[in-house]
């Protein structure tokens, strides 16, 4: 067969060869590349401002905390619970966001190519980690340096 | 002997550096004792409440000390002061700082909460501690929901929920009406003063001096006179 320039292929080695193929000898895999450092970007610079603003909008009640007796493991154990159940709700909505639209786009394309496997699960669960983990250090650090005296002083 | 209830000995607090170096609080000194409500009056800038946080543990002096029942409270570790704080002094401040998404019940129950205490059981307590304060039918209510006088019982309720042996009150009487801050401060005075508790109250309202047992009056960072009984403006 090779003699007549025909390649025989297993099933997966044709699949592994369309698809880098499409990764890195067209422009796809770039563009997927970006779009998924974009995603990560853009979710950290969200999520960072929006647990920043939240500790922002808080200062005066955490400062007030601390005055009562709140030790610091006990507002960082706060946060990182407030920033581990918003990433977990974040992962779970958006998994299933993904599958619904996949699952609608096979109604009207039955044979439509799209799958989510468990490497890519890992993958977005450990990027939701890392941007949870950034965004929580950024606002432990405020609120770990917040002077109780400030919430007397007014 | 029984310990005072606070020993501040020669409290220094100074802010910023160099020429910038601007003096707080001067070399003051002075016991409070058990049952007894002390009023810390002076103008705006006079440092009174930056003494109210020397002696309250929370902003460390450049010199000088503080002890809380015998405790020299600037010796203890962050931690073991945060802890010593929890135990031993309650805080009503200005402004409430009561928690907008919790209930009343709730906000009173957050010091037994910090102190490891069971969820129903801190809530028990403080619906205890809210009809000591007259608003245990107002205990599922947010605090927004609260007149600024019920507000101000509500922080009261917090401020003693744990059993301190000082309470630290600052201004309390500075959004209220006349009336109902007279009526705060008798109440103050009536109910949650006793023998095992010091009072400590930084005021700049003539109206409620008649609350008070002894009167330090500060001026300039300094201690310029201590006065039994309140402070009229003559």
């Amino acid at each position: 067969m090779s003699r007549l320039g025909y390649v025989a292929l297993t099933n997966d080695e044709f699949v592994a060869q369309i698809s880098a193929f499409y990764k890195f000898q067209t422009g796809l895999g770039v563009n997927l590349f970006l779009m998924t450092v974009m995603s990560f970007v853009v979710g950290l610079s969200i999520s960072g401002q929006t647990f920043y603003s939240f500790v922002l909008e808080n200062l005066e009640k955490f400062g007030a905390l601390k005055a009562i007796g709140a030790k610091g493991a006990v507002l960082v154990r706060m946060i990182l619970f407030q920033a581990g159940f918003t990433a977990l709700t974040g992962y779970g909505l958006g998994v299933g966001i993904c599958t619904l639209m996949i699952a609608a786009a096979r109604l009207r394309l039955p044979d439509y190519a799209a799958t989510i496997t468990w490497g890519n699960l890992l993958l977005a669960f450990c990027m939701v980690l890392v941007i949870a983990g950034i965004s929580s250090y950024i606002a432990v650090r405020k609120v770990l340096r917040i002077e109780p005296f400030d919430i007397f002083r007014g | 002997m029984v310990a005072a209830a606070i020993e501040a000995r020669g409290l220094v607090k100074y802010f910023g550096e160099g020429e910038a170096r601007t003096m707080a609080v001067k070399d003051v000194s002075f016991d409070a004792r058990f049952g007894e409500m002390l009023y810390v009056v002076g103008p705006s800038g006079s440092g009174k409440t930056t003494m109210l946080s020397l002696v309250s543990g929370i902003l460390r002096p450049n010199q000088g000390g503080v002890r809380i029942h015998g405790t020299d409270i600037w010796s203890l570790s962050a931690d073991a002061l945060a802890e010593f704080r929890l135990a031993h002094i309650g805080f009503a401040f200005q402004d409430y700082h009561l928690f907008p998404r919790l209930t009343t019940a709730e906000n009173v129950a957050v010091p037994l909460v910090l102190q490891k205490r069971g969820w129903d059981e801190a809530l028990a307590e403080a619906e205890r501690y809210l009809d000591i304060v007259g608003l245990k039918h107002r205990a599922q209510l947010p605090p927004v929901k609260l007149s600024g006088g019920e507000q101000q019982r509500v922080a009261i309720a917090r401020a003693i929920v744990s059993q301190p042996d000082i309470l630290i009150m600052d201004e309390p009487t500075a959004s209220l009406d006349g009336d109902t801050g007279r009526n705060i401060l008798a109440f103050v005075r009536g109910e949650i003063l006793n023998d095992k508790r010091c009072i400590v109250i930084v005021t700049h309202d003539a109206r409620i001096s008649e609350f008070a047992d002894r009167t330090l009056m500060m001026e300039d960072g300094a201690l310029k006179e201590i006065r039994n009984g309140g402070h009229r403006q003559d």
